[in-house]
């Protein structure tokens, strides 16, 4: 049935009306009624207009394709920077009074404990069983102090006997020693007695200083500068070694940051090694403390060196002594071994007002403090002293072609007073002796086809020298004999170049430091 | 198997922006020592430098790059981060520096958008 045309014309104008009141048109559905006069074919279209944040996340989720988002912890990111270690020496100054109560005290308590424990342990059976140590506890005990300290010295004594291998066969009637070495070593002025190395600290590095012990006559100290294979080893070494046992290992192991360039046994003070080394600082070890890194060192400033040191050396007496160390550029600062942090006394070294003096060696006459001579790069000798007016360089020695890498004053004691004379050695192949008196040497001794590194008068004979050279030669001179050639002469296995030579204070050995890190020790027989 | 994204678009590569980083500091202190009136402008201009190269590789990240120097006067200094968030497209890197001076530590945070 159609439906009548005054319904529809009613129903037409109230939808107009609808469509013209203002009303949000995004809530509520709008309706377009088509416009075609045949009511009953009029079809609805809806156009949703629907909220923008619901339509974003309907789509959002269409596109991504992921429903919730699943988190989870990352990795832990750490970054570390260590702190640097510093290293401190404390020298306590307290008197003994205070000590020994304590050490009673302590002795009274272990009695008291011990005892406890005794009667805890039972009376009938005394039977200790072991108590197994936590790692802690473990660790604990090993870094104690009484244990490093037992330790140091027991491992030591291990050592040497371990390395012990006497002869029980010998027989002293000389019926057995028919071969010929038997012989020659009757009539042997120079014999090798020992040679130390070390795989570890002397391999690749080059013995740069010698000294013996002036209170144990068997301790040797050797200084080594730095080992360019492994970079991670401390640049400065300076091993002890001991004559006395057969170990083959040093008796105390020091080393430093920087290259050590000389080293020695401080004169007064029997525990303490002097080292000067290649960054101008001055190190000292102590074999009392447990550690192989220096105790005390003087300050990297202006104040104190700043070039290598290539001389140290404990002058004076007993109750006054002093440290004079001098650097490659002519400063030379005297110190005091309980206070390195600054010098006592520093003094320039400089030739005619102006030019510094680039010292190589250092020697300072038999008994005396203030006078000494140093010898330069330039080739010069000079002569200088410490106080007084004329503090600095005195005279100027003249003579060797090339830098001046020994000197050694005379030192045997004798009737005749032989303190003036003094010996040096340099790169233009010869040794030259000469006289605090005198600016012209008094001789030179060329028998060399090298440079020669170091030359040293022994302490016990008056007129018996020892020098080494590039060549591996090692000469001992006897001015009574001859002086043209050397009285005796060896080279040493290897071939490699001598560094240093240093007579023993018995005069009965000479030890020599080479290039390729080893120390050879000679017996000198009977040399006329 | 997860699923394994190839697209490097979305994932955070951390060597690739640790070596960025690494330049933009080399670029900033490169050869200098430590000087305190000047450490300001570095550590911005640190900042600065690796996020505008990380916002030019135009990938749909936020980033946050934190930057610290410290002058090498033999203190120790630890640092440990960590995160929170959606382990298969978020990541970070940290940058540690050093020189004769001074230490530099730079961290990058990189959050998927």
């Amino acid at each position: 049935m159609f439906p009548d045309s005054h319904s529809s014309l009613c129903l037409f104008s109230f939808l107009l009306q609808l469509s013209n009141i203002p009303y949000v048109t995004h809530r509520l559905p709008v309706l377009s009624v088509c416009s075609h006069p045949l009511f009953f074919l009029f079809s609805l279209t809806l156009h949703w207009d629907p909220d923008p944040s619901t339509l974003q996340l309907h789509s959002d989720s269409e596109l991504m394709g992921r429903g919730a988002v699943r988190l989870g912890m990352s990795k832990l990111t750490q970054v570390d920077f260590l702190p640097k270690e510093m290293v401190s020496y404390s020298k306590e100054t307290q008197t003994p009074t205070d000590a020994l109560s304590q050490s009673d005290q302590k002795a009274g308590r272990q009695a008291l404990f011990l005892s406890f424990f005794l009667l805890n342990s039972g009376l009938f059976t005394a039977v200790y069983t072991p108590k197994e140590l936590t790692e802690e506890e473990k660790l604990q005990v090993l870094h104690s102090e009484e244990f490093l300290t037992f330790f140091e010295r027991g491992s030591r004594i291990v050592e040497r006997v371990l390395a012990e291998q006497v002869d029980v066969c010998f027989d002293y009637s000389g019926r057995d020693l028919e071969d010929k070495e038997g012989d020659l070593q009757a009539g042997a002025k120079l014999v090798l007695n020992r040679r130390f190395e070390d795989e570890r600290w002397t391999k690749n590095r080059v013995v740069t200083c010698l000294d013996w012990s002036p209170q144990y006559p068997e301790l040797l100290v050797a200084s080594y500068n730095n080992n360019e294979d492994a970079p991670h080893e401390p640049d400065g070494v300076a091993l002890v070694w001991n004559l006395k046992y057969k170990k083959p290992t040093p008796e105390y192991i020091f080393h430093c940051q920087s290259e050590v360039m000389s080293a020695g046994f401080a004169k007064f003070h029997p525990n303490l090694v002097v080292g000067g080394t290649y960054s101008g600082q001055i190190v000292l070890w102590d074999n009392r403390s447990n550690k192989r890194t220096p105790v005390q060192r003087t300050p990297l400033s202006a104040a104190a060196h700043t070039h290598p040191v290539y001389c140290v050396n404990v002058v004076g007496s007993q109750n006054a002594h002093n440290l004079i160390s001098i650097s490659t550029d002519g400063k030379m600062c005297s110190w005091s071994l309980d206070m390195l942090s600054q010098p006592q006394d520093s003094l320039e070294l400089v030739f005619k007002q102006s030019k510094a003096v680039a010292v190589t060696s250092m020697a300072f006459p038999l008994g005396d403090v203030n006078n000494f001579v140093v010898g330069s790069e330039d080739g010069s000798v000079y002569t200088a002293c410490r106080h007084g007016s004329k503090a600095g360089i005195t005279e100027v020695f003249e003579g060797h072609h090339g830098p001046v890498t020994g000197l050694s004053c005379h030192s045997a004691v004798g009737p005749v007073d032989f303190s003036h004379l003094f010996i040096s050695s340099s790169f233009d192949w010869t040794v030259k002796l000469w006289s605090t008196r005198s600016t012209r040497p008094l001789y030179s001794f060329e028998d060399s086809c090298d440079y020669v590194y170091d030359a040293m008068w022994s302490p016990t004979h008056p007129a018996l020298f020892a020098c080494v050279d590039l060549s591996g030669r090692l000469d001992v001179w006897n001015l009574n004999n001859d002086t043209e050639v050397p009285t005796a002469s060896v080279g040493v296995d290897g071939g490699a170049a001598l560094n240093r030579v240093r007579w023993s204070h018995t005069g009965r050995e000479i030890a020599i430091g080479d290039s390729e890190g080893h120390v050879h020790i000679y017996d000198v027989g009977e040399v006329r | 198997m997860e699923e394994y994204n190839s697209g490097d678009d979305v994932l955070f590569n951390t060597d690739e922006n640790s070596a960025l980083v690494k330049e933009c500091i080399e670029g900033v202190i490169g050869g200098a020592d430590y000087d305190h009136s000047k450490v300001n402008q570095w550590t911005a201009g640190i900042v600065e430098n690796s996020l505008t190269h990380l916002v030019k590789q135009g990938r749909a990240f936020k980033f946050i790059v934190n930057c610290a120097i410290m002058q090498k006067s033999g203190a120790g200094l630890h640092t440990a981060n960590s995160c929170y968030w959606d382990t298969t497209t978020d990541g970070s890197c940290t940058v540690r520096w050093e020189n004769r001076t001074m230490y530099c530590v730079v961290s990058v945070f990189a959050v998927a958008l």
